[in-house]
C-alpha cells in the first residue's frame, strides 16, 4: 500500500468538505455512510478482527462455521434456506469483545479462550444467504459484508459460478481483493479432477472480474480438507491485524473511486477559446453597460470646466465673478439670435472606436453564456459553474453601476494651471499696468497738466504702449496655448477615467464572477486531486 | 373443450389478435428514452418475439410437444436427459455451466419439423453425431434424434438461469418462451433459490403447463426437504404441484439409474399422446395470452412517459423562445446602441435642411438639381452616410438576434441536459446545442426586407399629404432612413450622460421627420415599424423553435402507437374489456 491509511483518510476527510453542496447528495450519503463506518471501525481499533463467512444457501458455511471453530456452534439444516441469524463465535474476553459485537448487532454470540485454532481477538460471524427466497437474509448480509474486515466467501460445486454471487457482491470489491477469499466448500462432492478443474475455473472467474489478489482455496466440511489451510490463513491474520486496515482502505478507494466519476468533467469555457479572452468579454460588455464611454465623456467637460477655472488670471476672474449673474441672459440672448440646434455634439468625437455593442443586458448575458462550459454533461462542475454564472447579470450589472458612480470623475489641481494662472496675472497686469499708465498720461494731457514723458523701450516705444501692446498680445496667445492645453489635458485626463473605470469594473467582474469561477475550479482541482490520492493503491 | 367449432372460431380471433398485437408492438422505437432505451428496446423485442411465438404454436397445434428442461446450473438437466434416452448424448460435467448450446431430442422421424425456422427460428441449427464437442457460437440449437423418445416428443436440455453467463439466461428465456411445457430442475441445495424461484412465479403467472424436479436429494432429508420446497411453491402461487424427486444417485456413463427419474420419465411419455399435446399446448398458450395485458403494461407506461417527456422538452424550447422575444422587445424599447458617430454623421447631413428644401418643391428641387451639376457633392455624401446607417442599423440588429438566438439555445441546451433523454437527443444532435448556423444570414435577409418595408409604409403614409406627388424617391428613402433610426435608437434606459448625447444627436432628424410627415404620421410610422420588426425576429425565433420541435417529434412516439397496442388486446379478447381473457383448460398434472 502506498498510501499510508493516516494520509489516506485525511485526503478522504477533505474531500468529503469540499464535495458538500457540489457532487450529488446520493453520492455524498454513501460517502459519508461509509466514512462512518469507517471511523466506528477505526474507534473499536484492534481488540478484534472481524472475519465472516458468507455465500449462498446450502454452500456450507455454518458447517465450516463449525469445523472452524471445532465445536457444532451453528445448526446445520437440509431445508433451504436454513440459518436465519447470524452467529458470532468470539475469542477472548467478552468485555472486551462486546462493543465490536454490539456494532456488528449480532445477538447470537459464543465466547470461547483464546487457545490453538483460537486466536485472541477473533470475532467469526456464521451468515445467513444472500441468494434465497428470503429478502430478509439479504439484508443482514449486505449490513455485515460492509463491516467486517475479512470476508470469507464460501461457494460449493454448484454455485460457484453463480451470478447472484458474482454480479451482486464480488464485481464491487475489487479494491476489496486483499481481504476476500473465496472457500471452494463442499470439495469431497468432486473427483481430484474435478476439484482441480473446478478451482481453475474458479480463479479464472475471479481474475476476469479483476479479484486475482483474492485467495482461493478448497475446503470441505465432511472430509476436512482445507480446514487447517483456512484456520492458519485467520490465525495470521487475527494475529497481525492487518485486515482492518486494508478493509478501511479498500472501502475509502472504492467511495473516493466512485465519487471521482462525476469529476471527469470538461471545464474549459464552452467557445473553446482561452479563459482570459472569454473573461475580456465579459469586462467589455460590462464597460458597456455601465456606460463607462459616456461617463469618461462627461470627464472631458469636467476637467475643461474646472481646468480652465483655475488656470484663469486674477483680473478676469474677479471680472468673471462680477459679470456672473449676468452670464445667464447673455446666453439665452446669443442663442436666440442664432437660433439653431446645438452642433452633433462634439462629445462623439471622443466615442470614436465605440465597438458594435447590442443592448446592455443580453451583451452581458451572453458574455457570461461563452463563460460557461458547454452544457449538456450534467456532471457536478460544469453545473456548479453554470450556477455561478446564472443570474449573475443582473447583480453584475448593479455592482458595476455602483462601481462606475464611485469612481471620482473631477480632476485633481494641476501644478502647469497655477503656473498659468500666475503668468498669465502677471501678463494681464503688466497690459493692464500700462492700460492704467496711458489713461492716466491721456488724463494729465486732457487736463492740461504736465505729463511726465514715459521712458521709452529700446529707445523708440514708450513703456505704457508697449506694456499695453505687448500684454494684449501675450494675454491672447497664452488664451489659445491655454485651450489647446487644456484640451490635450482633457485627452489624457479622459483616457485615465477610462481606465481607472475599466479597472473598476474589472474589480467587480472579479469579485462577482470571475474570482468565484476561478475559486470554482480550484476548489475542483483540489477535490479531484484528494480524491485520486484517496483512491490510489 | 366442448367443440372443434367454437375453440376454432376463438382460434381465429386469437390469431388475428396475435397478428395485430405483434404489428402494434414493432412501432415504438423508445429514441426519446435516453438512458433506458436499451432497457426497452429489449422489453419491446421480447414481447413480439413472445406473441409471435404464440401465433407459431396456434398454427399448428398438432405438432410435437416442445418441452423444455430448465432450471439452475448444476441440477443435472442434461444427466437426467442422457437417463431418458439411454445414452450420454449430452455432455455433463463439474465446470459451472456446463451446458451452453441447447441441445434438441427428438424421434428420428419428428426432428424434421425443428429444421425449419416454425420454432426458435432465432437459433442457427446444428447437427452432427452424438457426443462431438459444440464449438459453435451460443445462439444454436443442437438437433438430436433418438428413437428412445416417441413420437410427438422433443425434450430440449436448456442452458441454465442463474450463472454468471448471462447468455445462458437469455437464451433459456428464449427456449422457456417457446414452450409448450416446462420441466423445472433445481436441487437440495438451490431450491430455495430466489433466482430459481423467480421463473417458477412467472410460470405460475402465466399458468404454464409445468412440472418440477429437486434433484440430489438425499433420502435421510427426502421427506422435509419435499415438504418445505411444497410450501414455498405455494407461496409462490404453485399449490398442489407435484414434485418430482431425483434422489442422490451415483452417476454412470453421464447418466442415473433409470428408476431415479421414472415418475418423471411416465408423465413426460404421457404427454405424447395427440389429446395430451393439444391440451397442454392450448393450456400454455391461453395463459400466456391471458397474462398479455400485464407484461405489455411496462411498454405502455413507457410510451407514456415518453410522450410527457416529449411535452417537457417541447416546453422548453417553447419557453426559450417566449423569453428570446420578450427579449428583444424589452431591447426595442431600451434602444438599440447604434454607433454614435454614424448617427452623428446622419444627423449632419440631415441638419443641412436640404431635404428639407427638397420637400419644399420644385424651387427647392431645382436648387439642389443645379447644385449637383455644378459639382457639388453634397447628394454623393448624403447617399454615402444613408447607406453606412443602413448598414450599421442592419448590422446591430443582426448581432442582437445572433446574441439572442445563441442565448436560447444555451437555455434549451440546459433544460434538456436535465434529464437523460434529453441528452440523449442533444448527443444524437449536436446541432441542436446551438443556434441554426443559417439564422445570421436569414436574420440578415429579414432586416434588409424590413427596411425595405419601411421605405414602402413611408411611400404609403406620405400619400396621405399632398405633398407626396412631388417627393423624389431621394427624399423617402432619407425619410424611411429617419425613420429606422427613430425607431431603433430610443433614448429610455440609457444613462444620463448618454441620453443627453443621444438626444442632441437625434433632434435634427426628429426635426426634419416631423416637418416633412407630421408628428401623427411619424408615431405612427415608427410604431408600425417596430411591430414589424418584432414580427419578423418572431418568426425567426420561430423557426428555431420548431427546429427543436421537429426533433422532438421525431423522437416521441405516434400518440396513436398506445392505441393500436390497446385495440390489439381488446381484439385479443384480453384487454381491458374482459377481465382475465377466455378460460384456459385445466392446469394440466400428472
Amino acid at each position: 500500500m502506498t498510501v499510508p491509511l493516516p494520509d489516506r483518510l485525511a485526503a478522504f476527510d477533505e474531500a468529503l468538505t469540499l464535495s458538500r453542496g457540489r457532487l450529488s447528495p446520493q453520492r455524498l450519503d454513501v460517502a459519508d455512510e461509509v466514512r462512518a463506518k469507517v471511523g466506528d471501525r477505526l474507534a473499536y481499533g484492534e481488540a478484534a478482527v472481524v472475519v465472516a463467512l458468507a455465500g449462498g444457501t446450502g454452500s456450507g458455511k455454518s458447517s465450516l462455521f463449525n469445523a472452524l471453530a471445532g465445536r457444532p456452534l451453528a445448526k446445520v439444516g437440509a431445508t433451504r434456506p436454513f440459518t436465519r441469524e447470524a452467529t458470532a463465535w468470539a475469542v477472548g474476553e467478552p468485555d472486551e469483545l462486546t462493543g465490536v459485537l454490539e456494532w456488528l448487532d449480532v445477538d447470537d454470540r459464543r465466547f470461547a479462550q483464546p487457545g490453538a485454532g483460537a486466536p485472541d481477538g477473533l470475532v467469526l460471524l456464521d451468515l445467513p444467504d444472500h441468494d434465497s427466497i428470503e429478502s430478509g437474509h439479504h439484508r443482514v448480509v449486505d449490513r455485515l459484508v460492509e463491516r467486517v474486515d475479512l470476508l470469507i466467501w464460501v461457494v460449493d460445486p454448484l454455485k460457484y459460478a453463480q451470478r447472484a454471487l458474482h454480479a451482486g457482491y464480488l464485481r464491487r470489491m475489487v479494491a476489496h481483493a486483499d481481504v476476500t477469499v473465496v472457500a471452494l466448500n463442499r470439495s469431497d462432492e468432486l473427483t481430484a479432477d474435478g476439484l482441480r478443474a473446478c478451482l481453475e475455473d474458479l480463479a479464472r472467474l475471479l481474475a476476469d472480474e479483476g479479484l486475482e489478489r483474492a485467495t482461493v482455496l478448497a475446503t470441505s466440511a465432511a472430509n476436512g480438507r482445507g480446514i487447517e489451510d483456512l484456520r492458519g490463513l485467520i490465525e495470521q491474520e487475527v494475529d497481525q491485524r492487518r485486515a482492518i486496515g486494508r478493509r478501511v482502505a479498500a472501502d475509502i478507494r472504492t467511495t473516493a473511486r466512485e465519487l471521482l466519476d462525476e469529476l471527469d468533467d470538461d471545464l474549459s469555457p464552452r467557445a473553446g477559446a482561452s479563459t482570459a479572452e472569454e473573461e475580456g468579454q465579459l469586462v467589455e460588455a460590462l464597460a458597456s453597460a455601465a456606460g463607462v464611454r459616456s461617463v469618461a465623456a462627461e470627464s472631458v467637460v469636467l476637467y475643461r470646466g474646472v481646468g480652465a477655472e483655475r488656470s484663469r488670471p486674477v483680473v478676469s476672474r474677479a471680472a468673471w465673478r462680477v459679470l456672473g449673474p449676468l452670464r445667464r441672459p447673455l446666453r439665452l440672448f446669443r442663442r436666440a439670435l442664432t437660433e439653431r440646434p446645438p452642433p452633433a455634439s462634439a462629445s462623439t468625437e471622443t466615442e470614436v472606436g465605440t465597438g458594435r455593442r447590442p443592448p446592455t443586458s443580453i451583451a452581458v448575458r451572453h458574455a457570461l453564456l461563452e463563460l460557461a462550459p458547454a452544457p449538456g454533461t450534467g456532471a457536478a462542475p460544469g453545473r456548479q459553474l453554470r450556477g455561478i454564472l446564472e443570474g449573475a447579470g443582473e447583480r453584475l450589472s448593479r455592482e458595476v453601476g455602483r462601481a462606475v458612480a464611485r469612481t471620482p470623475l473631477r480632476p485633481h489641481g494641476r501644478l502647469w494651471w497655477r503656473l498659468v494662472a500666475i503668468w498669465w496675472s502677471l501678463i494681464e497686469l503688466a497690459a493692464l499696468a500700462g492700460v492704467l499708465w496711458l489713461a492716466a498720461l491721456g488724463l494729465l494731457a486732457y487736463l492740461q497738466l504736465p505729463s511726465p514723458t514715459p521712458p521709452r523701450v529700446a529707445g523708440e516705444l514708450p513703456w505704457p504702449t508697449a506694456l499695453m501692446a505687448v500684454g494684449a498680445l501675450l494675454w491672447f496667445v497664452t488664451s489659445v496655448l491655454r485651450r489647446r492645453a487644456l484640451s490635450v489635458g482633457a485627452r489624457r485626463h479622459e483616457v485615465r477615467i477610462r481606465r481607472r473605470l475599466r479597472a473598476a469594473v474589472q474589480a467587480v467582474a472579479d469579485e462577482e464572477v470571475l474570482g468565484p469561477v476561478r475559486a470554482e475550479r480550484e476548489v475542483f482541482e483540489t477535490l479531484q486531486r484528494r480524491l485520486e490520492q484517496a483512491a490510489a493503491r | 373443450m366442448s367443440g372443434r367449432t367454437a375453440s376454432t372460431s376463438d382460434e381465429r380471433t386469437l390469431r388475428g389478435g396475435l397478428t395485430q398485437l405483434a404489428e402494434a408492438l414493432r412501432e415504438p422505437l423508445f429514441s426519446l428514452s435516453g438512458a433506458a432505451r436499451g432497457e426497452r428496446v429489449a422489453l419491446r423485442d421480447r414481447l413480439v418475439q413472445d406473441v409471435e411465438g404464440h401465433r407459431t404454436r396456434l398454427d399448428d397445434l398438432d405438432a410435437p410437444l416442445l418441452v423444455v428442461l430448465g432450471g439452475v446450473t448444476g441440477a443435472g438437466k442434461s444427466t437426467v436427459a442422457n437417463t431418458f434416452v439411454g445414452a450420454p448424448l449430452l455432455r455433463t460435467g463439474v465446470l459451472r455451466p456446463t451446458t451452453s448450446i441447447p441441445t434438441l431430442l427428438a424421434h428420428p422421424d419428428e426432428l424434421e419439423e425443428f429444421r425449419g425456422a416454425r420454432v426458435l427460428g432465432e437459433l442457427a441449427r446444428l447437427e452432427s453425431e452424438a457426443g462431438t464437442p459444440p464449438t459453435a457460437s451460443s445462439s444454436s440449437l443442437w438437433l438430436m434424434a433418438t428413437s428412445a423418445l416417441p413420437q410427438g416428443l422433443a425434450l430440449v436440455d436448456a442452458p441454465d438461469v442463474d450463472s454468471v453467463a448471462v447468455a445462458h439466461r437469455d437464451l433459456a428465456d428464449l427456449l422457456l418462451d417457446a414452450a409448450d411445457v416446462w420441466v423445472w430442475f433445481t436441487t437440495a441445495g438451490k431450491y430455495a433459490d430466489e433466482e430459481s424461484m423467480r421463473y417458477l412465479r412467472r410460470a405460475s403467472r402465466r399458468r404454464t403447463a409445468l412440472a418440477v424436479a429437486i434433484t440430489q436429494v438425499r433420502e435421510t432429508d427426502r421427506a422435509e426437504i419435499v415438504a418445505d420446497f411444497a410450501g414455498k411453491l405455494a407461496a409462490a402461487g404453485l399449490p398442489d404441484l407435484d414434485i418430482h424427486v431425483v434422489p442422490f444417485a451415483p452417476v454412470n456413463d453421464q447418466q442415473v439409474p433409470v428408476s431415479a427419474v421414472a415418475t418423471l420419465r411416465e408423465w413426460l411419455w404421457s404427454l405424447a399422446e395427440p389429446r395430451a399435446r393439444r391440451v397442454h399446448r392450448l393450456q400454455t398458450l391461453w395463459g400466456a395470452v391471458a397474462a398479455l395485458p400485464d407484461e405489455v403494461e411496462p411498454l405502455l407506461g413507457a410510451l407514456d412517459d415518453e410522450l410527457g417527456t416529449a411535452h417537457r422538452l417541447m416546453t422548453v424550447a417553447e419557453e426559450a423562445s417566449v423569453d428570446a422575444r420578450r427579449e428583444f422587445s424589452r431591447a426595442l424599447d431600451e434602444g438599440l446602441p447604434l454607433q454614435q458617430e454614424v448617427l452623428a454623421r446622419w444627423n449632419r447631413v440631415v441638419g443641412t435642411g436640404r431635404f428639407l428644401a427638397l420637400a419644399e418643391g420644385a424651387a427647392g428641387q431645382a436648387r439642389s438639381w443645379i447644385r449637383d451639376l455644378m459639382g457639388s457633392t453634397a447628394s454623393a455624401e448624403e447617399r454615402r452616410v444613408e447607406r453606412e446607417v443602413r448598414v450599421e442599423v442592419s448590422d446591430t440588429v443582426v448581432d442582437l438576434v445572433t446574441r439572442l438566438g445563441d442565448l436560447a439555445a444555451a437555455q434549451v441546451a440546459e433544460g434538456w441536459s436535465r434529464e437523460s433523454p434529453g441528452q440523449a437527443l442533444l448527443s444524437a444532435r449536436p446541432d441542436l446545442a446551438t443556434k441554426d448556423p443559417g439564422l445570421v444570414a436569414e436574420s440578415a435577409a429579414e432586416i434588409e426586407a424590413w427596411q425595405r418595408h419601411v421605405v414602402e409604409l413611408v411611400e404609403t403614409r406620405g400619400a396621405e399629404r399632398k405633398v407626396r406627388a412631388r417627393w423624389l424617391s431621394t427624399l423617402i428613402n432619407a425619410a424611411a432612413t429617419g425613420a429606422i433610426v427613430i425607431a431603433l435608437a430610443q433614448t429610455g434606459g440609457l444613462t444620463g450622460a448618454e441620453a443627453g448625447i443621444a438626444t442632441a444627436a437625434g433632434a435634427a432628424n426628429q426635426t426634419l421627420l416631423v416637418k416633412l410627415l407630421g408628428a401623427a404620421n411619424l408615431r405612427w410610422l415608427v410604431s408600425a415599424s417596430r411591430s414589424d420588426l418584432q414580427a419578423r425576429f418572431d418568426r425567426l425565433m420561430d423557426a428555431e423553435r420548431r427546429r427543436y420541435v421537429r426533433a422532438v417529434a421525431e423522437a416521441a412516439p405516434e400518440p396513436d402507437e398506445v392505441d393500436a397496442v390497446r385495440e390489439a388486446l381488446t381484439a385479443l379478447g384480453v384487454g381491458e374489456a374482459s377481465e382475465h381473457g377466455p378460460v384456459a383448460p385445466q392446469r394440466g398434472r400428472t
